[in-house]
């Protein structure tokens, strides 16, 4: 079973202003089933985890909606406020839909002991007890404070999204592997191999991408990585059979199997 | 016949059968594909010749399918029919049969479509006046008329204003399944992406109300939506000259559309045939099965109907269901029907006649599959009800009779953007706001009603392409026509009165 671990949807009337900007050309409009279905078709993906963009519950139940009459969305990756009261019971409610899968919150545009903060604990304790996984959308600046949530929270599955944004067009952020292997050290932590090409600017060619792939197979092993398109975003920097095909080569024919999808349907338990 | 027909037609290549398009006597040496042979008897138009060796038990394949098994064996060259071809054990459970995946080719396929702010993507750009009830369906017309001729000399990119008007809506039972069916239909209606915007005109004290409906609509921009019931208005010619001035206001708004490229994966084709005649399962519905197969690669939606025209055979599609509970769902449906059937003292039975027989098909599996055909050979992906929203992709089945403007209604209420209609001896169908593709089983008639075909599925027959080089071709017209380009029914203004809901329960 091929999967694609990350991706997106979005209808841009519901997003009131929201990123992305009408700058971002290539992204700024509706993206739905329809549009990423031949880009499935021929790159032989049989399925993908639909992740979350916006900071509300109606992108959720959007999600949710889409989940339940797209079979090709296998698992979804919705959004509540973990530091909301009454988080614990919202965690639970969330569960009980059988293709909410995990929960996201954008912790990359808050600060960087966002995730230090107690009032987070209950919630991420209700995700580890329901069986929610957690996206971690963190730049390397929140790292340190991630593998302490990570310590924290030992029963809760973690995956670091796009690598954490390393800068790759500026030859990666200082300390951002060091952080990495300390979280790749926590058996419940796995990272995507996803999003690289839109943090590399102008190096986007297979030589420049190569070292941070075989950085992150070397910090996580092929078990601990699930790829991911982050389609449409990729849009701004690549197209999918490009980027599928950039991974293929770049990690080990053997581990294929489970980097393009054994891995997620473990981690998001896929039936 | 013209001379220049080959004498046998291969429907599928993995077919381990060919037809005689025409008596070919014993003896004779034939070709088709990669067989060359000769006849070991005289072979009747319309019959299979073996171009595979069969062993008894061993299923033969006729458009790809399983036809039944082999009773005897059989010998390229041979006659296959009722001495040595039977249903046998022929193996139809779920999964047990093959799932074709047509080559896509490097190309993504695109049409030009209208984007929605909903999402949707449409193919045409109509505005719907939407009665609720027969009792205000005349009004409806009135103003849809008052479009006609010129009115939209300045909105070239509105197609035009239609009312979708019909016979019921009241004298029924407010919550039985007759009316969930109407609502379900005019929701659809609705909804559908090809109305840019909408009128929606009740009379007042019908049974089925405007405002339940409008509440449960998808959100549309404002002033491309408003509704009217004439005993508010103050009467017919209040409410026909008030309607009136909302669809004038409607227009400007409903003309600033540009088309973009879509993915054909937005592309939802409703099948339907029409006055079948010989060549329908030989021609049209072979080609058209061949388009659907490339539509699904492309990640589009094909929506097979007219359950009664599947009887006998639904194990075929059963065999194809993506999952158990897809399968089960079309069996709920056909028992649904042959109880139907059975109140109203009629039988569903569609074994192949005499006359079938003597015309050289020789099971159930056979004689539907020339209506199955249709749909290609791609995996059965959901089965829904009639006039439920298709959301799911690749082939769909809807329940729906076989009476063809029923049928397509539902079609087009489930989200059909486009109808791909076979017709053997002549259908004109055209059903706004869904363009209509009208396809030749014969080119006979392909040259008498050339005004009202858009393509000719007989030149598999007599003008030398093969079913896949047609199905592709075909395929092509859809995008064209999803684009904009004008299908001949369109043209010939046809399209007004074909909403036609499916009426199943009392009327009181």
């Amino acid at each position: 079973m091929r999967i694609d671990a990350h991706q997106h949807f979005w209808l841009m009337a519901a997003r009131r202003g929201e990123w992305p900007p009408p700058e971002l050309g290539p992204i700024h409009r509706d993206f739905l089933p329809p549009d990423l279905l031949p880009l499935l078709l021929e790159s032989g993906i049989d399925g993908t985890i639909l992740v979350q963009t916006l900071c509300s519950e109606a992108d959720t139940a959007f999600m949710l909606d889409l989940a339940e009459r797209h079979s090709v969305i296998r698992g979804v990756v919705g959004w509540t406020d973990l530091k909301a009261p009454d988080a614990p019971q919202r965690v639970q409610a969330l569960a009980s839909h059988p293709k909410l899968k995990g929960l996201r919150p954008m912790v990359q545009a808050e600060a960087a002991d966002w995730l230090d903060d107690p009032a987070i604990d209950p919630a991420a304790a209700a995700m580890a007890e329901w069986g929610l996984s957690f996206d971690a959308l963190v730049l390397p600046p929140h790292l340190p404070s991630l593998l302490r949530f990570a310590r924290r929270h030992p029963a809760l599955s973690i995956v670091i999204d796009h690598a954490a944004k390393t800068d790759i067009a500026h030859g990666g952020t200082p300390g951002w592997a060091e952080d990495m292997a300390a979280l790749g050290g926590l058996p419940n932590v796995r990272c995507k191999l996803s999003g690289l090409l839109t943090e590399a600017g102008e190096r986007t060619g297979i030589d420049d991408i190569r070292p941070y792939v075989e950085r992150l197979i070397a910090l996580f092993g092929t078990d601990r990585l699930l790829w991911g398109s982050d389609w449409p975003v990729l849009r701004l920097a690549g197209d999918y059979p490009g980027w599928l095909e950039m991974c293929r080569q770049l990690v080990p024919a053997a581990a294929h199997d489970a980097v393009f999808g054994g891995n997620a349907a473990t981690f998001y338990r896929l039936g | 016949m013209p001379s220049s027909v080959p004498e046998l037609l291969l429907l599928n290549p993995s077919d381990s059968v060919a037809v005689a398009t025409r008596e070919i006597p014993a003896g004779k040496a034939v070709s088709v594909g990669g067989f060359a042979g000769t006849a070991a008897a005289t072979i009747p138009s319309g019959h299979k010749i073996a171009i595979r060796a069969v062993a008894p038990g061993e299923p033969v394949v006729k458009y790809g399918q399983v036809i039944g098994t082999a009773t005897q064996p059989i010998e390229p060259g041979q006659h296959v029919h009722v001495h040595n071809l039977g249903m046998g054990e022929a193996r139809l459970d779920h999964g047990s049969t093959r799932i074709v995946e047509a080559e896509r080719g490097a190309e993504e396929a695109t049409f030009l479509g209208i984007r929605r702010p909903s999402g949707q993507i449409a193919t045409r750009n109509y505005i719907g006046v939407i009665a609720s009830v027969n009792c205000s369906a005349t009004v409806c017309k009135r103003i849809a008329d008052a479009f006609n001729g010129n009115a939209l000399a300045d909105y070239p990119n509105v197609d035009g204003v239609v009312a979708i008007v019909h016979g019921s809506g009241c004298g029924m039972n407010g919550t039985g399944e007759g009316m969930a069916i109407l609502r379900r239909t005019l929701r659809g209606y609705a909804d559908h992406a090809n109305f840019a915007g909408l009128l929606l005109i009740g009379l007042g004290c019908e049974m089925n109300q405007i405002a339940p409906l409008a509440q449960t609509l998808a959100p549309r921009p404002d002033g491309l939506i408003a509704t009217l019931t004439i005993q508010e208005e103050g009467g017919t010619r209040e409410t026909i000259e008030r309607g009136v001035a909302l669809v004038r206001a409607m227009l400007p708004i409903a003309n600033d559309v540009r088309r973009e490229p879509v993915p054909a994966s937005y592309l939802t084709v409703g099948l339907q045939c029409g006055g079948s005649d010989g060549y329908s399962g030989i021609t049209a519905n072979p080609v058209l099965g061949a388009a659907v197969d490339l539509l699904v690669a492309h990640g589009g939606t094909a929506i097979l109907s007219e359950t009664p025209e599947i009887y006998g055979a639904e194990h075929l599609l059963t065999a194809r269901a993506a999952s158990p509970a897809v399968a089960d769902r079309l069996m709920d449906r056909i028992r649904w029907w042959e109880d139907y059937t059975r109140l109203h003292k009629g039988d569903m039975n569609n074994n192949p006649s005499p006359g079938n027989k003597a015309g050289g098909i020789t099971t159930i599996l056979e004689k539907s599959l020339g209506a199955v055909a249709k749909g290609g050979g791609t995996r059965l992906n959901a089965v829904v009800d009639y006039a439920e929203p298709v959301t799911d992709h690749g082939l769909v089945f809807m329940d729906t009779p076989g009476y063809d403007p029923v049928s397509a209604t539902g079609q087009v209420a489930g989200g059909a953007n486009l109808i791909a209609f076979t017709t053997g001896r002549g259908s004109t169908y055209g059903c706004k706001p869904t363009p209509s593709l009208k396809i030749a089983t014969n080119s006979a008639l392909y040259a008498r009603m050339g005004d009202d075909m858009d393509f000719n599925g007989g030149a598999v027959l007599d003008g030398g392409t093969s079913v896949a080089e047609a199905g592709a071709a075909l395929f092509r017209l859809m995008l064209d026509t999803a684009s904009g380009h004008r299908t001949r029914s369109e043209e010939n203004g046809i399209g007004d009165n074909e909403f036609v809901p499916w009426q199943i329960g009392a009327v009181m």
